[in-house]
C-alpha cells in the first residue's frame, strides 16, 4: 500500500484528536493545539484540516446529543479511526527514521 | 452557569453564514459561540466581541480556500463523467459538437459580414457631423435623385451657410487613366479630382506631405501608399512626377490606402484646380461632383438638411422655373451611404440592408437548428444518464447541483465548439472569399470586445440550450431510475417532435430561397435583352489615345482578322455606364424638358448588336448627314414624349447635349436592356457622334479563341505600341452587374446546405436513438413475422409525418420572404409552386434517407441478439 504522508498540520491535529480521546471537538482541539505548539490556530485552518483527515478516513465525525453549554445545540466530536492510528504509527516511524541518523545535534548546541 | 442570552455580534455571524452551509456552519458557530459565551461571562463584553470578530476574520481565508478545494474536486468529477460520456457515445457527441461548431462558424462569418457592412465610413473623425449633399431633380415628367451634384454647391454652402464648417468636392473619373512613370505604366481605375478641403471633411490621413497645401495648385497629385510603392518603389515620391493620360502631375502628398469599408475609394487624387478652365465648373445644371460637408458642432443635421433644400434657387431659381424644373438638396450622414443610399450614380454598388437582415436571420436559424439538435439528443438520451442521476441523488446530490452539472456539460460543448468554430471560420474564409468574391476580414472579430461578446454569447447559447435537458434530467426520481423502469425516450415526446418540425421548416425555407434565387439569376442571364450579348469582344479605347479621326480605318484593320466578322465603335456598351443629358423637343407648343440617357455609336452598331428597329431606319454609311446630324430613340423614349406610336416620332426634332444640337429623329429602336435587369428600360437617345467613341466592339468567332485573341492583340500593338491591350467579353461583363446579388445567392446556397446537414445530423441521432430504444419491440415483431420492409416503414413513418408538417409551416414563410426579395428586380421570374413542392420532396427524401439508414439497420438485426437479455 502506498504510503500517504500527512502534512504537518494534519499530523498536529490528528495527534491532538488522539490525545483528547473522547473529548475532541472544535474548542478542545484548538486548546490542545495551543498547548502543543504555543499558539491558537484560526478555526478555519482547524476545520479545513479536520475535513481532509475525514476524507482520508483517519477521523470520524460524530454529532453529539444537544449540549446544555451550547444552548441546546449539537457538538461535533471527532474520533480517531484505526486507519488514523496506523497513520500515526507510520509518522512516528518516519520521524525516528529521518531524525535517527543524526548525531551531535543536541540540546547542548541550542543552549549555547 | 453561562448566560445564553448574550447574542454574538451580527456581522461576523452573517459572514459565517455566508461562507458556510449546513453542518459546517453549525459546527463552527457552535464552537466559537461556546467560547464567546464563556468569555462574556468571565470578562469584558467588548473584549469578547473583539475576539469573536478576529476569530471569524482570520478563519475566512482558510474557509474560502477550503470551499474552492472541495468544489474543484466535485468539478473534476463532473468533468470526468462528462468526458467519459463523450467518449462512450462518440457518435452523439460528434453530432452535438459538429453541429454546434458548423452553426457557430456560420454565425461568425455572418457576424463578420454584418459588422463589415455596418462599419462603412464609420471611421471618419467627427463622423456624426460629416454629410454628403445630394440632389433631387424634379422635372414635369420625372423625379430623380442624384448622388452627384453641381460643382457650384460646395462654394455656395461655404459662402451662404455659417453652419457649415467645411465642404469639399470629388469628381471621379469615368474611365481608368493610363498612368506612366518612365517605363512603368498601368491603367488605374480609382482616379479622382478633389478639393483640398475634402481632407478636412473626410478622414484621409497623410503619411507624407501637407494636406492643406497638397492640392492647391493645378496638376498636383496625392497618391496612396500602394501607388507610391507601385510606381516609386522605396524612393520618396514627393516632388516627383507621374504622367497621367499625357498630362504631367507633380506629387505633393502620400496618403494611407483607403480602407475596404468606405464608399469613396481612391488611389490617385488630383487637384480640382487642374479643371479650372473647364466651363462645367460653373454650371448649376451639371451633375458630376460628389460633395461632402462637415457641419459645425451642435448643428442639427436634419434641420440643416431642410434649410439647404432650395439653395440653388437664389442663383438659378428663375431659369429652373422657366424649365419647370426644381432642385431640392438634402444631406445624408456619411456612414449611412453604403447601406441606405441607393441613388443614381453612387460611387459603387450600395450594400443591401435586406441582405444584412436576411443573413442575420439565416445565421440565427442555423444556430437554432444546432441548438435544437443538442436539446433533442440530450433529452432523448436521458435514459442513459438516469442511473447516474439516481446514484447522485441517493448519495445526496441536490437538484440544483445536478442542474449545475448538466448546464456545465452543455457549456463545455458550446465553448469547445466555439473554439472549433473559430478554426473552421478561419479556414473557410479564403474559400468564401473565393466562391463569392466578398472579401471578409477575419481581424474583424479579433478584438477583445468582440471576443468577449462571442464567449458571452456562446455561454448564453450553452445555458439556453442546456436548461431544458438539465431540468428534465435532474427531475428523475432516484427510486424509479434505480429500479430500472424508466419510461425512457417517451419523455417529452411532443417537445422533441416540435423541435424536429422547426428544424426542417427552417431547412425548407432556406432551400426554397436558394432555388428561387438561382431561378432569378438564371432568368436574368437568359432573358432576351433586345440585343445579342454573345461573341462580342470589347476593347476600351482609353489612356490618352483616341479614334475620333480614324475609327473607320481602325475598324477595317481589325476586320481583316478572319475570325472577326464585324466591328463597331460606340461611347459605351450595354452594361457600362451611359451619360445622361437634358433633352427637349423642338417646334411644339408643349415642349417639355427631360433628361435622358445618351448612347453614341456608328452605323455598324445596330446590325452588330442585333437590335431591332420599330420604325424608321438606322444610321447608314451612305448618308453623310447621319454623322452628328440625326437621332434614334428607343420605344421607352417614344412613350416618355407621349407619342402613341413609334412612327409618330419620325421627323420630330430634338435639342440635346452641351451646346444644344438640334437634329431630327430618323428611327425608333425596340427597347433593349442597355442596363441590367434590375431596372426598367429607360428612354434612350442615340446619335452617331464620333466625338465620344470610346469602345470598339468586335463580333468574333469563338471557335478558336486563343488564335483570335492573338491576332487582335498583335493588331492592337501595331496601332498603339505604347498602350497595353485589354479587352473583355460583353456577356461576362454584362453579367457582372448581377454579381453582388449572385454572391449573396451563392453564400445563401452554401449556408442552406450546411443548415440541412446539421438538421440531418440531428435527425440521424434521433432516429438511431429511437431504433435503439425500440430494439426489443423490433425483435418481438420480427419473431412474430414482421418483414424487414414493414419494420423500416414503421420506423420511418413518424419522421415523415413531421417533415411533411414542417413543409406546411415553411411554405407561406418562404413565399413571403422571397416575394419581398424579388421586388428588388424590375424583371423577375414568377414564384412557381413547383419549387415549393420540389424543395419539400427533396427535404423529405434527404430526411428519409437519413432515417432509413438507421431503420434498415435496426430492422435487419437478428432478433435473437436483441431478445437474449430479456
Amino acid at each position: 500500500m502506498p504510503m500517504i504522508l500527512l502534512s504537518r498540520a494534519e499530523e498536529i491535529i490528528l495527534l491532538a484528536v488522539y490525545k483528547l480521546q473522547s473529548n475532541a471537538y472544535g474548542v478542545s482541539i484548538r486548546e490542545q493545539v495551543n498547548d502543543d505548539i504555543g499558539r491558537y490556530w484560526p478555526f478555519g485552518v482547524i476545520y479545513k484540516t479536520l475535513k481532509k483527515l475525514k476524507a482520508k478516513g483517519y477521523v470520524k465525525k460524530i454529532a453529539s446529543d444537544p449540549v446544555s453549554e451550547r444552548g441546546g445545540r449539537t457538538r461535533y466530536y471527532y474520533k480517531i479511526t484505526p486507519e488514523g492510528l496506523s497513520a500515526l504509527e507510520k509518522i512516528l516511524c518516519i520521524h525516528s527514521a529521518i531524525w535517527g541518523g543524526i548525531k551531535g545535534f543536541s540540546l547542548e548546541k541550542k543552549a549555547k | 452557569m453561562i448566560n445564553h442570552k448574550t447574542k454574538p455580534p451580527l456581522i461576523p455571524w452573517a459572514l459565517m453564514k455566508l461562507f458556510l452551509k449546513g453542518e459546517d456552519f453549525r459546527e463552527f458557530s457552535g464552537d466559537i459561540d461556546e467560547i464567546y459565551q464563556y468569555k462574556c461571562a468571565s470578562g469584558s463584553k467588548r473584549q469578547a466581541k473583539l475576539w469573536f470578530w478576529l476569530r471569524v476574520l482570520e478563519s475566512i481565508p482558510g474557509i474560502i480556500r477550503d470551499i474552492v478545494y472541495w468544489r474543484s474536486i466535485m468539478i473534476k468529477n463532473y468533468l470526468k463523467i462528462a468526458l467519459r460520456n463523450f467518449q462512450r457515445h462518440k457518435g452523439y457527441s460528434f453530432i452535438n459538437i459538429a453541429g454546434f461548431a458548423i452553426g457557430m462558424a456560420i454565425c461568425l462569418l455572418i457576424l463578420i459580414y454584418v459588422r463589415q457592412e455596418q462599419s462603412y465610413d464609420t471611421y471618419h473623425q467627427d463622423g456624426d457631423r460629416v454629410y454628403r449633399i445630394v440632389q433631387d431633380i424634379r422635372t414635369p415628367t420625372a423625379n430623380r435623385v442624384f448622388a452627384m451634384i453641381s460643382p457650384m454647391v460646395a462654394p455656395t454652402l461655404k459662402a451662404d451657410y455659417p453652419q457649415v464648417e467645411q465642404a469639399g468636392r470629388a469628381l471621379l473619373a469615368y474611365q481608368s487613366r493610363l498612368v506612366r512613370r518612365e517605363d512603368t505604366f498601368f491603367y488605374e481605375d480609382r482616379f479622382m479630382y478633389a478639393d483640398p478641403e475634402l481632407f478636412d471633411v473626410l478622414t484621409i490621413p497623410f503619411s507624407q506631405g501637407n494636406p492643406r497645401e497638397a492640392l492647391i495648385r493645378p496638376h498636383t497629385l496625392v497618391i496612396t501608399e500602394r501607388m507610391a510603392l507601385k510606381y516609386f518603389g522605396h524612393e520618396n515620391p514627393l516632388g516627383k512626377t507621374l504622367e497621367i493620360n499625357n498630362d504631367i502631375y507633380e506629387i505633393t502628398g502620400v496618403v494611407v490606402d483607403p480602407p475596404e469599408n468606405t464608399h469613396l475609394k481612391y488611389d490617385l487624387i488630383a487637384s480640382i484646380e487642374t479643371l479650372r478652365d473647364w466651363e462645367e465648373m460653373s454650371n448649376w445644371y451639371s451633375t458630376m461632383f460628389y460633395t461632402y460637408l462637415k457641419l459645425k458642432p451642435n448643428v442639427n443635421g436634419e434641420g440643416f438638411s431642410q434649410q439647404v433644400s432650395n439653395l440653388a434657387d437664389k442663383y438659378v431659381g428663375e431659369q429652373l422655373k422657366d424649365m419647370e424644373d426644381s432642385y431640392h438638396y438634402f444631406l445624408q450622414p456619411v456612414s449611412s451611404i453604403h447601406l441606405h443610399s441607393h441613388l443614381r450614380y453612387e460611387t459603387e454598388p450600395s450594400g443591401n440592408p435586406l441582405y444584412v437582415t436576411i443573413f442575420s436571420f439565416v445565421g440565427l436559424f442555423i444556430l437554432l437548428i444546432a441548438c435544437l439538435n443538442f436539446m433533442n439528443l440530450s433529452t432523448a438520451r436521458a435514459a442513459n444518464r438516469a442511473r447516474e442521476v439516481g446514484m447522485r441523488k441517493v448519495v445526496g446530490a441536490r437538484r440544483f447541483q445536478l442542474i449545475g452539472q448538466f448546464l456545465g456539460e452543455s457549456l463545455l460543448v458550446t465553448i469547445f465548439s466555439l473554439g472549433l468554430a473559430m478554426v473552421l471560420a478561419k479556414f473557410a474564409m479564403p474559400l468564401i472569399n473565393n466562391v463569392t468574391g466578398i472579401v471578409l476580414n477575419f481581424d474583424q472579430i479579433l478584438n477583445p470586445v468582440v471576443l468577449a461578446g462571442l464567449i458571452a454569447g456562446s455561454i448564453g447559447v450553452g445555458l439556453a440550450t442546456g436548461v431544458y435537458p438539465a431540468l428534465v434530467l435532474s427531475a428523475f426520481r432516484p427510486i424509479s431510475t434505480l429500479k430500472g423502469n424508466l419510461a425512457g425516450g417517451s419523455r417529452g415526446f411532443a417537445m422533441r417532435n416540435g423541435l424536429v418540425v422547426v428544424q426542417f421548416a427552417i431547412s425548407v425555407v432556406l432551400i426554397v430561397g436558394t432555388l428561387i434565387m438561382a431561378r432569378q439569376f438564371n432568368y436574368m442571364k437568359n432573358q432576351h435583352l433586345g440585343f445579342e450579348k454573345e461573341q462580342k469582344l470589347v476593347i476600351p479605347i482609353r489612356g490618352g489615345i483616341s479614334i475620333l479621326e480614324n475609327y473607320e480605318s481602325v475598324k477595317n484593320l481589325f476586320s481583316e482578322n478572319p475570325f472577326v466578322q464585324n466591328a463597331t465603335v460606340s461611347s459605351s456598351v450595354p452594361g457600362r455606364s451611359v451619360s445622361n443629358f437634358g433633352i427637349s423637343l423642338v417646334g411644339e407648343e408643349d415642349t417639355k424638358n427631360q433628361s435622358m440617357f445618351h448612347l453614341y455609336f456608328d452605323q455598324d452598331f445596330i446590325p452588330l448588336y442585333g437590335i431591332e428597329m420599330a420604325a424608321g431606319r438606322a444610321f447608314q454609311k451612305e448618308m453623310s448627314t447621319d454623322i452628328a446630324g440625326a437621332f434614334l430613340i428607343n420605344e421607352a423614349a417614344v412613350a416618355a414624349f407621349g407619342w402613341s406610336s413609334p412612327e409618330e416620332a419620325i421627323g420630330k426634332r430634338l435639342k440635346t447635349g452641351f451646346g444644344g444640337r438640334v437634329n431630327p429623329i430618323i428611327g425608333v429602336t425596340k427597347n433593349f436592356h442597355y442596363r441590367g435587369l434590375q431596372t426598367q428600360v429607360e428612354p434612350l437617345v442615340m446619335e452617331c457622334n464620333p466625338q465620344l467613341f470610346r469602345y470598339l466592339t468586335l463580333s468574333v468567332d469563338i471557335t478558336d479563341i486563343q488564335e483570335t485573341m492573338a491576332i487582335v492583340e498583335s493588331q492592337w500593338k501595331s496601332l498603339y505600341p505604347n498602350n497595353p491591350f485589354e479587352s473583355f467579353f460583353l456577356d461576362t461583363d454584362f453579367d457582372q452587374q448581377y454579381r453582388s446579388d449572385e454572391q449573396v445567392g451563392r453564400i445563401f446556397g452554401i449556408f442552406t446546405v450546411l443548415g440541412l446537414f446539421i438538421a440531418c445530423l440531428g435527425l440521424l441521432g434521433l432516429a438511431s436513438f429511437t431504433a435503439e430504444s425500440r430494439t426489443k419491440e423490433i425483435g418481438i415483431r420480427k419473431v412474430l413475422g414482421a418483414s424487414v420492409l414493414g419494420i423500416a416503414v414503421m420506423l420511418s413513418k413518424q419522421f415523415t409525418k413531421w417533415v411533411l408538417l414542417a413543409n406546411c409551416v415553411a411554405w407561406p414563410v418562404a413565399y413571403y420572404i422571397m416575394s419581398r426579395w424579388l421586388k428588388n428586380f424590375a424583371y423577375r421570374t414568377d414564384i412557381n409552386i413547383l419549387i415549393f413542392v420540389l424543395s419539400g420532396l427533396f427535404v423529405l427524401a434527404i430526411a428519409l434517407l437519413t432515417v432509413s439508414f438507421q431503420s434498415i439497420r435496426a430492422a435487419t438485426a437478428n432478433p435473437a441478439d436483441s431478445l437474449r437479455y430479456e
